[in-house]
């Protein structure tokens, strides 16, 4: 009787259940964390997607690495003699800060400090692909679970500029040898920050806002000194992060009667849009 | 089974090439190729095959996007749907009659992902700078529409051309 129901109505009983789960899974994926971490399924199709991309993209870096190594040569002697003088001005500025730092690192090991760690145990990373939706802000790289990406790793630039992090749930899946990272401009993203300058050292959640392509520093004590111009870096807290990794500079100071924090817009340090080579670390061990 | 081989290709290639070249060229221009399959699909399948086929590109985008799973599904079901409505009413032999859906489905898709966003997920707001990007957006996407859709007449209706 169900079955002659089910068979005389399934073109109108197909579509419907079609929606029905697709609505189940929403509702579902959007309250239950369980529910949120990526399938077999979907790690297998990343897997698969992230071949594709990597050949893609393999293809378009090769074209244009022979764009630039052989077909552009068009004032590269200029360009070679301003680099030669600011190398020699670097090298000069790279000998004082070197002494420095070996009176830093002995001035700290007399006050008994834990000196910051250097970034030994990465794993390197090419950007393969990124998200166009207009909603989300993630981007796609060449490296997964078989190359030891785990959740909870940060990503950043080859100059420790903060990228984003992968968690390993919806918008930031792990697939085999890819995985979606998800940026901190990315609205769903959260990082503990603090004002560089040591006057200042205000603390804040750095929130991402897509559509301006900014970030936002968010619940800063409002009498806080944060100015225009102040580098945000990491304060360490999450374990994600590590201390003291540069992620936005300020660029406009707001105070508004109606909210406890002011509103500090940020703009992020690392370039998105010229994103190529990344880093991913793994969390601070003890967290 | 060869139209949905054919699709399941196509939609393969045409995410990847979204996610790879289109993102470098386009820049922050927020095309969606998989969107103009799904809009074809829904003018030229039937109800049945059409809608599985629309299931399956939404569980790609959300894939592609990084979105919670369903936001595609239910959003491009509910286009497709629509789409089954349209073409009833009006048919899309024309190219401009292609055109005109595919602009009204386009920018519906943009408001209704925002709509589930806003209910199932973080809300999500717009400046008019990126209202005006995914106006250009859907504008572009339906210019496309007219254009692509003879080849995936003759994908999703292998036997259209023995006919």
């Amino acid at each position: 009787m169900l079955l002659e129901l089910v068979r005389r109505n399934f073109r109108t009983l197909f579509p419907a259940a079609l929606l029905l789960v697709s609505l189940t899974l929403l509702s579902f994926g959007s309250y239950s964390r369980r529910f949120q971490r990526p399938s077999f399924f979907s790690r297998a199709v990343l897997t698969a997607i992230g071949f594709f991309e990597d050949t893609v993209s393999g293809s378009g870096r090769g074209l244009r690495d022979l764009g630039r190594h052989y077909l552009v040569l068009v004032g590269v002697q200029e360009e070679n003699r301003r680099l030669r003088a600011e190398l020699s001005a670097c090298q000069r500025r790279n000998y004082s800060l070197t002494e420095q730092a070996i009176e830093n690192d002995r001035l700290r090991r007399l006050l008994n400090f834990r000196l910051q760690d250097e970034i030994k145990d990465y794993v390197p990373a090419q950007v393969i692909g990124q998200d166009l939706s207009g909603i989300n802000r993630t981007i796609t790289i060449n490296k997964g679970s078989s190359d030891g990406i785990r959740p909870r790793m940060a990503v950043i630039t080859y100059d420790s500029a903060l990228v984003g992090q992968i968690l390993d749930e919806a918008g930031s899946a792990i697939g085999a040898h890819s995985c979606q990272v998800l940026l901190i401009t990315d609205r769903r993203s959260r990082v503990d920050v603090a004002v560089q300058r040591p006057e200042s050292r205000a603390k804040g959640i750095l929130a991402g806002r897509p559509e301006r392509e900014e970030v936002e520093l968010l619940y800063a004590d409002r009498l806080s000194d944060i100015r225009q111009g102040d580098l945000l870096v990491s304060s360490g807290y999450g374990g994600i992060f590590r201390k003291g990794w540069p992620a936005g500079r300020v660029v406009e100071v707001r105070h508004q009667p109606d909210l406890f924090y002011p509103r500090v817009l940020v703009e992020p340090v690392a370039q998105f849009s010229q994103l190529e080579e990344v880093m991913v670390v793994p969390a601070e061990a003890g967290y | 089974m060869r139209a949905w081989v054919g699709l399941f290709v196509a939609a393969l290639a045409v995410g990847v090439l979204q996610a790879t070249v289109l993102a470098r060229l386009g820049g922050f221009l927020p095309l969606n190729l998989l969107l103009v399959m799904a809009v074809l699909v829904g003018l030229q399948r039937d109800l049945v095959s059409g809608a599985a086929m629309v299931f399956g590109l939404g569980y790609l985008q959300d894939l592609f996007s990084a979105s919670i799973p369903g936001l595609h599904m239910t959003a491009w079901l509910l286009i497709f749907f629509l789409a089954q409505v349209a073409r009833v009413r009006l048919s899309p032999d024309s190219p401009f009659t292609q055109f005109l859906l595919g602009l009204l489905l386009c920018a519906l898709e943009q408001t209704l992902v925002v709509l589930l966003s806003r209910v199932f997920a973080e809300p999500v707001t717009f400046v008019s700078r990126q209202l005006g990007l995914i106006g250009v957006a859907a504008l572009v996407m339906a210019a496309l529409t007219p254009l692509f859709y003879p080849l995936f007449n003759r994908l999703l209706n292998p036997d259209y051309r023995r006919r």
